[in-house]
């Protein structure tokens, strides 16, 4: 009986987590939402958002990009520091990684703007927007790189390789870096996630020249039809679900 | 090429205070395996990270390889070869690549020398294997295969047989013993296994709170220990006062004898009777401090509350 | 599949609960077709609630999972040779022992509730949460101190919560976005 209820109960939150997305995916491809699926089926919305809005997919993707070799480049070498050396400093250094995450994207972008608005030709760049999304992912990229360099002992694996001659550079990439591979791939497609569907800080920061895909969202969901919108989400869902799918399968490959 | 290792004036304390050796001078000879025995903290891990160059000494302190100063090289300089205890294999190389990875640094990798370092650790075919395929001591001999490979001077375990089962250890000691008298290679040895000092050391040096209180061969720890921890510490030791005598009189299990009641040097009950195949180990009640440990093969059956008559094996009894 | 909610914004959440609850929604015609009466909620407290716990369950049960996962069976088993009724182990061993968890989702629920904003930009229209404050004062009424001011309550506010859920749970906290 308990059991029952249990399963009752579990797949009723699932109901009401998947059905909204089921209902958006559908109003998008619907000839008439008011009508519904009598109307029939068309992709005749998704064609028109992609005129209206393509570049907002581009820029999207080129932002992702750009963040996850920013976070690459700033975050590994960050963690390797932080697992090797355990000191408060390094701790202190930690805390205050995490903090644009737990400072609502709002604030951050505010924080941005006082601070460089100024700087005309920045502001109004795409840098800028990638300036907000590095702050935002960078902590995710340092904390799962960190999470598999302090798993291992780090320590003596580069006192073994030391003591066959290898110097620090030799160290790093034939040691460090291969077993830390699983925290870079797994940083790698949480920053990329989360910089696609980022739109707190975004939407703060963008001008009508540099707008990711979940600001074209808001515009859509406020000026255009409800089809429209639908079709952009439909698009969304396309871009994002996949990489969510990826993440999901490293998390249980990792646990076994 | 083995070279004599010397260590002058060396002492340790570290940057949060604690003070792991007091100063010490040491020499190695050619070819010798020098065991560093003593309990978890004594300083010997401290010592051999000294002698590999992953600590400084204080000053002015120095490390000599012959006559080669090394204080101020780093481990990646002074082509020692390191056993760890947790064997420290690169989990993303297979292990050829573990076994061969100090010859890629110098550019010197083959193949075939490769094979060679394998087929001397009993570890034939097994190249292409990768790391977390194997058993402990599996591991522990692609970790000898992998130190060796280098030709290095002095060859460092850092209790490389305490994370393995006792029966493995056993084994594997042997081929460790015959691997470093085949080489005639320098060794430095840390352990906390008495036993395995013994069987793998030219010479012990038994240390305790950092510093060194006896170094000599095994049978001169075994037999003339110079203070009451180092007694202590190899085998068992009985303490007793014998004959109304003032001082404690220091005797091995094995050396002493049940005797008629006439021919006793002391007597007492029986505490525990524990037959451990070979021989049976007797715990005897005879009044002093501890309880007498009595080593003896006679095959009969003991009981607990028995009167047993004692002597010691003359010229067994030790002084310090 | 429960957690991929954690990686949409905000607006299309509340996109979402538009088309359920707005006045084209599903659940409009659903009691249109029921009860003659159109019940359109998305635009108030009833709808932005909706949107805050269709991001907020995901980030629960990800932090209560990663929990449950690492309690120890033997625990409930020694507790049922014991004695002790279904009922009676979930008291005295289920929620003490996920309680840090607990407390630690909670704390997360909070704090990412409060610094929403895509929800709240899309459905509140006549509501007004903090960070649509700060967003009017500062796009609307240049009122870059106020704005700022109130970002830094709002950021401190988030920032303390979260800490304690940190220490409560360890560093598997969930995104917040």
């Amino acid at each position: 009986m308990r059991f029952y209820l249990q399963l009752a109960f579990t797949l009723l939150v699932t109901a009401f987590l998947i059905v909204p997305v089921v209902m958006s995916i559908l109003a998008g491809v619907t000839e008439n939402f008011f009508i519904g699926l009598k109307s029939g089926l068309t992709l005749r919305w998704i064609g028109e958002v992609w005129e209206l809005y393509a570049r907002t997919v581009y820029f999207s993707i080129g932002i992702a990009l750009a963040c996850l070799v920013v976070t690459l480049v700033l975050g590994v070498p960050a963690a390797y520091v932080l697992a090797r050396a355990q000191n408060r400093w390094t701790r202190a250094f930690e805390e205050l990684l995490v903090l644009p995450v737990a400072v609502p994207g709002l604030a951050t972008a505010l924080a941005l703007i006082l601070f460089y608005g100024q700087l005309r030709a920045f502001r109004a760049s795409w840098t800028f927007i990638l300036v907000g999304h590095v702050l935002f992912t960078l902590p995710f990229m340092v904390r799962s790189v960190l999470a598999v360099m302090a798993a291992i002992d780090l320590g003596t694996l580069e006192d073994a390789a030391a003591s066959l001659g290898a110097r620090f550079a030799q160290r790093f990439f034939h040691v460090v870096l291969p077993n830390a591979r699983p925290g870079i791939i797994a940083g790698s497609l949480m920053v990329v996630t989360l910089s696609m569907g980022e739109f707190n800080i975004t939407w703060m920061l963008h001008t009508p020249l540099t707008q990711t895909l979940p600001v074209g969202l808001a515009d859509s969901y406020a000026s255009m039809r409800l089809e429209i919108g639908s079709a952009y989400t439909v698009i969304f869902f396309f871009m994002i679900v996949p990489l969510l799918i990826a993440l999901q399968w490293l998390a249980e490959r990792t646990v076994r | 090429m083995t070279a004599m290792i010397r260590l002058a004036r060396v002492a340790k304390t570290f940057p949060d205070g604690t003070r792991a050796l007091k100063r010490l001078d040491l020499e190695i000879a050619d070819g010798e395996t020098l065991v560093l025995l003593g309990p978890s903290g004594c300083g010997k891990t401290t010592l051999l990270r000294i002698v590999a160059g992953l600590e400084m000494p204080d000053e002015p302190g120095r490390v000599f390889f012959g006559s080669e100063d090394m204080t101020a090289l780093p481990i990646e300089r002074r082509n020692v070869g390191m056993v760890f205890q947790s064997y420290a294999l690169f989990p993303n190389m297979s292990v050829a690549e573990n076994v061969g990875y100090g010859l890629r640094i110098r550019r010197e990798l083959t193949p075939a020398k490769v094979d060679e370092l394998l087929a001397l650790v009993h570890l034939d075919g097994f190249g292409a294997r990768r790391v977390d395929q194997l058993s402990g001591g599996q591991r522990q001999r692609v970790a000898l295969a992998r130190a060796l490979a280098v030709r290095p001077r002095a060859l460092l375990l850092d209790e490389p047989l305490t994370a393995l089962d006792a029966k493995l250890r056993e084994q594997l000691r042997i081929d460790i013993d015959r691997l470093l008298r085949s080489l005639a290679i320098t060794a430095v040895y840390v352990t906390h296994d008495q036993s395995e000092a013994m069987a793998l050391g030219d010479r012990i040096a038994v240390m305790q709170a950092g510093e060194i209180v006896q170094i000599g061969t095994p049978r001169d720890i075994y037999y003339q220990p110079r203070t009451a921890f180092v007694a202590d510490f190899i085998g068992t030791m009985n303490r007793l006062r014998l004959n109304g005598a003032a001082r404690e009189s220091l005797f091995r299990p094995e050396d002493t004898r049940i005797v008629p009641q006439g021919q006793a040097q002391f007597s007492g009950t029986i505490a525990s009777v524990f037959f451990l195949g070979d021989h049976t180990r007797l715990m005897v009640e005879c009044g002093g401090t501890q309880l007498v440990t009595v080593e003896t093969t006679q095959r009969r059956q003991f009981a607990v509350g028995e009167r047993l008559h004692l002597a010691v094996e003359p010229g067994a009894l030790l002084s310090l | 599949m429960l957690t991929f909610p954690l990686a949409f914004p905000g607006v299309v959440v509340g996109f979402m609960v538009i088309l359920l609850a707005g006045r084209q929604g599903l659940i409009g015609t659903l009691t249109q077709w029921a009860f003659g009466e159109n019940l359109v909620f998305a635009y108030s407290m009833a709808g932005l609630f909706l949107g805050y716990l269709y991001f907020s369950i995901p980030r629960v049960i990800l932090t209560v999972m990663a929990a449950a996962e690492k309690l120890d069976p033997k625990l409930e088993e020694a507790a049922r040779s014991l004695g002790a009724s279904p009922w009676r182990v979930v008291m005295d061993v289920l929620i003490p022992g996920l309680k840090p968890a607990l407390i630690s989702a909670g704390a997360i629920c909070f704090a990412t509730s409060m610094g929403a904003f895509g929800t709240a930009f899309t459905l509140a229209t006549r509501i007004n949460v903090l960070p649509i404050t700060i967003y009017t004062e500062f796009t609307n009424y240049a009122n870059f101190s106020i704005a700022a001011a109130l970002s830094i309550v709002l950021g401190v506010l988030t920032w303390l919560v979260l800490n304690l859920a940190r220490t409560f749970a360890g560093s598997t906290v969930a995104a917040a976005a």
